[in-house]
């Protein structure tokens, strides 16, 4: 199984999370400012990650269980939605604004 | 050339027991020799200076000339602060500046019961405008006029944001103009008091303006945010206030902010409180009276 692939399926099994304790967040409108209260950056999301980090506050989530939560407001087609959430989880995990552990 | 009546007791005070100010939050006391530091506080600080045997200061600066062959030989003049001098000598005929910018490195470096962000302050109907913004952007000149037409002056140099409510506290001190910008107000408020001219400085040329009456005695009245904006001065540039979303202003104050990185969550929430309560744009501007007009009908308008 090549690379790709073996990313693409590690991110599907990852159970991801956003701990209250260490991110504030203040959001207006479409704007949303995340400041990571262990490293002191602050960080502007645009609303798919806002609502990706907000749900993830409320509970931690598979890649499949965001994708059916969010799917109406993110509101990609049919094709585009898992692979979307990717991307955007993808970087708020390399901004180590949210964790994820294998399920 | 403005004639100035020097109260002997303030170059008396200069050079004994210090000269104390009271600048809004701060009390500074200073200590000079010099006659052309004696010359600026009679003119700008004759209401906030008294003479010195006070208890306490938040800052202990002193203005002097050094002691080696600059003394006389192309004379400098060096800043201290608790006795340490944390720059470099300058020319001695900018020794008013140098107290000027020294003051506000001493302010940037404590005062962080504050967020502290690099802007222009004025307010009117008890409602401040912050106006952020990196030297050259135009937001000293347009601080000094709309100080000419009525707006009360709270700082042209520091948005002090108080982390306890939010609430912006004053700092009267006169307003640095820097080369253009001393003629083009001296042109729009001939009345206005603006102090001898530093040549050559850093920044090029420099002068003061004093502030209003009345400004001084309203130092102790802080004042709600209400608009933040981000001037740009433009040469012919018709008047244009452009909103800019509340997570772009954040994050622009973020960058022009002396302390926030210091604050931890305080500065973040601070913040964010600041732009949660005002309404945020980009200005850009290219003719005084037309700009003061507009932001003087809008908070107007919006009261």
């Amino acid at each position: 199984m090549g690379t790709d692939a073996c990313r693409a399926t590690g991110d599907m099994s990852y159970v991801y999370s956003c701990n209250p304790c260490f991110i504030r967040v203040r959001s207006w409108s479409d704007e949303t400012v995340v400041y990571d209260v262990r490293t002191g950056e602050t960080h502007l999301l645009g609303a798919d990650a806002a609502l990706l980090i907000t749900a993830l506050l409320q509970r931690p989530a598979t890649v499949q269980e965001l994708t059916e939560e969010l799917r109406t407001e993110i509101g990609a087609d049919e094709a585009a939605p898992v692979a979307r959430l990717q991307s955007i989880l993808h970087v708020l995990t390399s901004r180590e604004l949210i964790q994820h552990r294998s399920s | 050339m403005i004639s100035i009546d020097v109260d002997p007791e303030i170059p008396r005070s200069l050079r004994g027991a210090g000269l104390f100010l009271n600048i809004g939050p701060f009390t500074v006391r200073l200590v000079s020799p010099m006659a052309e530091v004696a010359d600026a506080m009679a003119l700008f600080y004759d209401e906030q200076c008294r003479p010195g045997d006070a208890d306490f200061a938040d800052f202990h600066i002193r203005v002097c000339r050094p002691r080696n062959a600059r003394r006389w030989y192309r004379p400098q003049v060096n800043f201290y602060v608790d006795d340490l001098a944390p720059f470099k000598p300058l020319p001695a005929a900018q020794a008013y500046p140098f107290f000027e910018w020294g003051l506000n490195w001493c302010i940037a470096q404590h005062a962080h019961h504050y967020l502290m962000i690099h802007a222009a302050v004025v307010e009117t109907g008890g409602r401040a405008l912050v106006l952020p913004g990196a030297p050259g952007s135009g937001k000293s000149t347009l601080c000094a006029a709309l100080v000419c037409r009525g707006w009360r002056l709270l700082s042209d140099e520091f948005a002090l944001v108080s982390l306890a409510d939010g609430t912006l506290s004053a700092l009267p001190r006169p307003v640095s103009l820097k080369n253009e910008s001393i003629a083009v107000i001296r042109s729009f408020a001939p009345d206005a008091v603006i102090g001898p001219a530093a040549l050559d400085t850093a920044k090029g040329t420099v002068a003061h303006l004093k502030p209003p009456p009345g400004t001084v005695q309203r130092a102790r009245e802080a004042a709600r945010p209400a608009w933040v904006m981000f001037p740009r001065y433009e040469q012919g540039a018709r008047t244009r206030l452009a909103r800019l979303g509340k997570g772009q202003t954040l994050m622009q104050l973020v960058e022009d902010s002396f302390n926030y990185n210091l604050l931890g969550a305080a500065g973040f929430e601070a913040g964010a409180d600041l732009v949660d309560g005002s309404a945020c744009f980009e200005l850009s501007y290219g003719d005084l009276t037309d700009v003061v007009e507009r932001l003087t009908a809008l908070a107007t308008t919006e009261g």
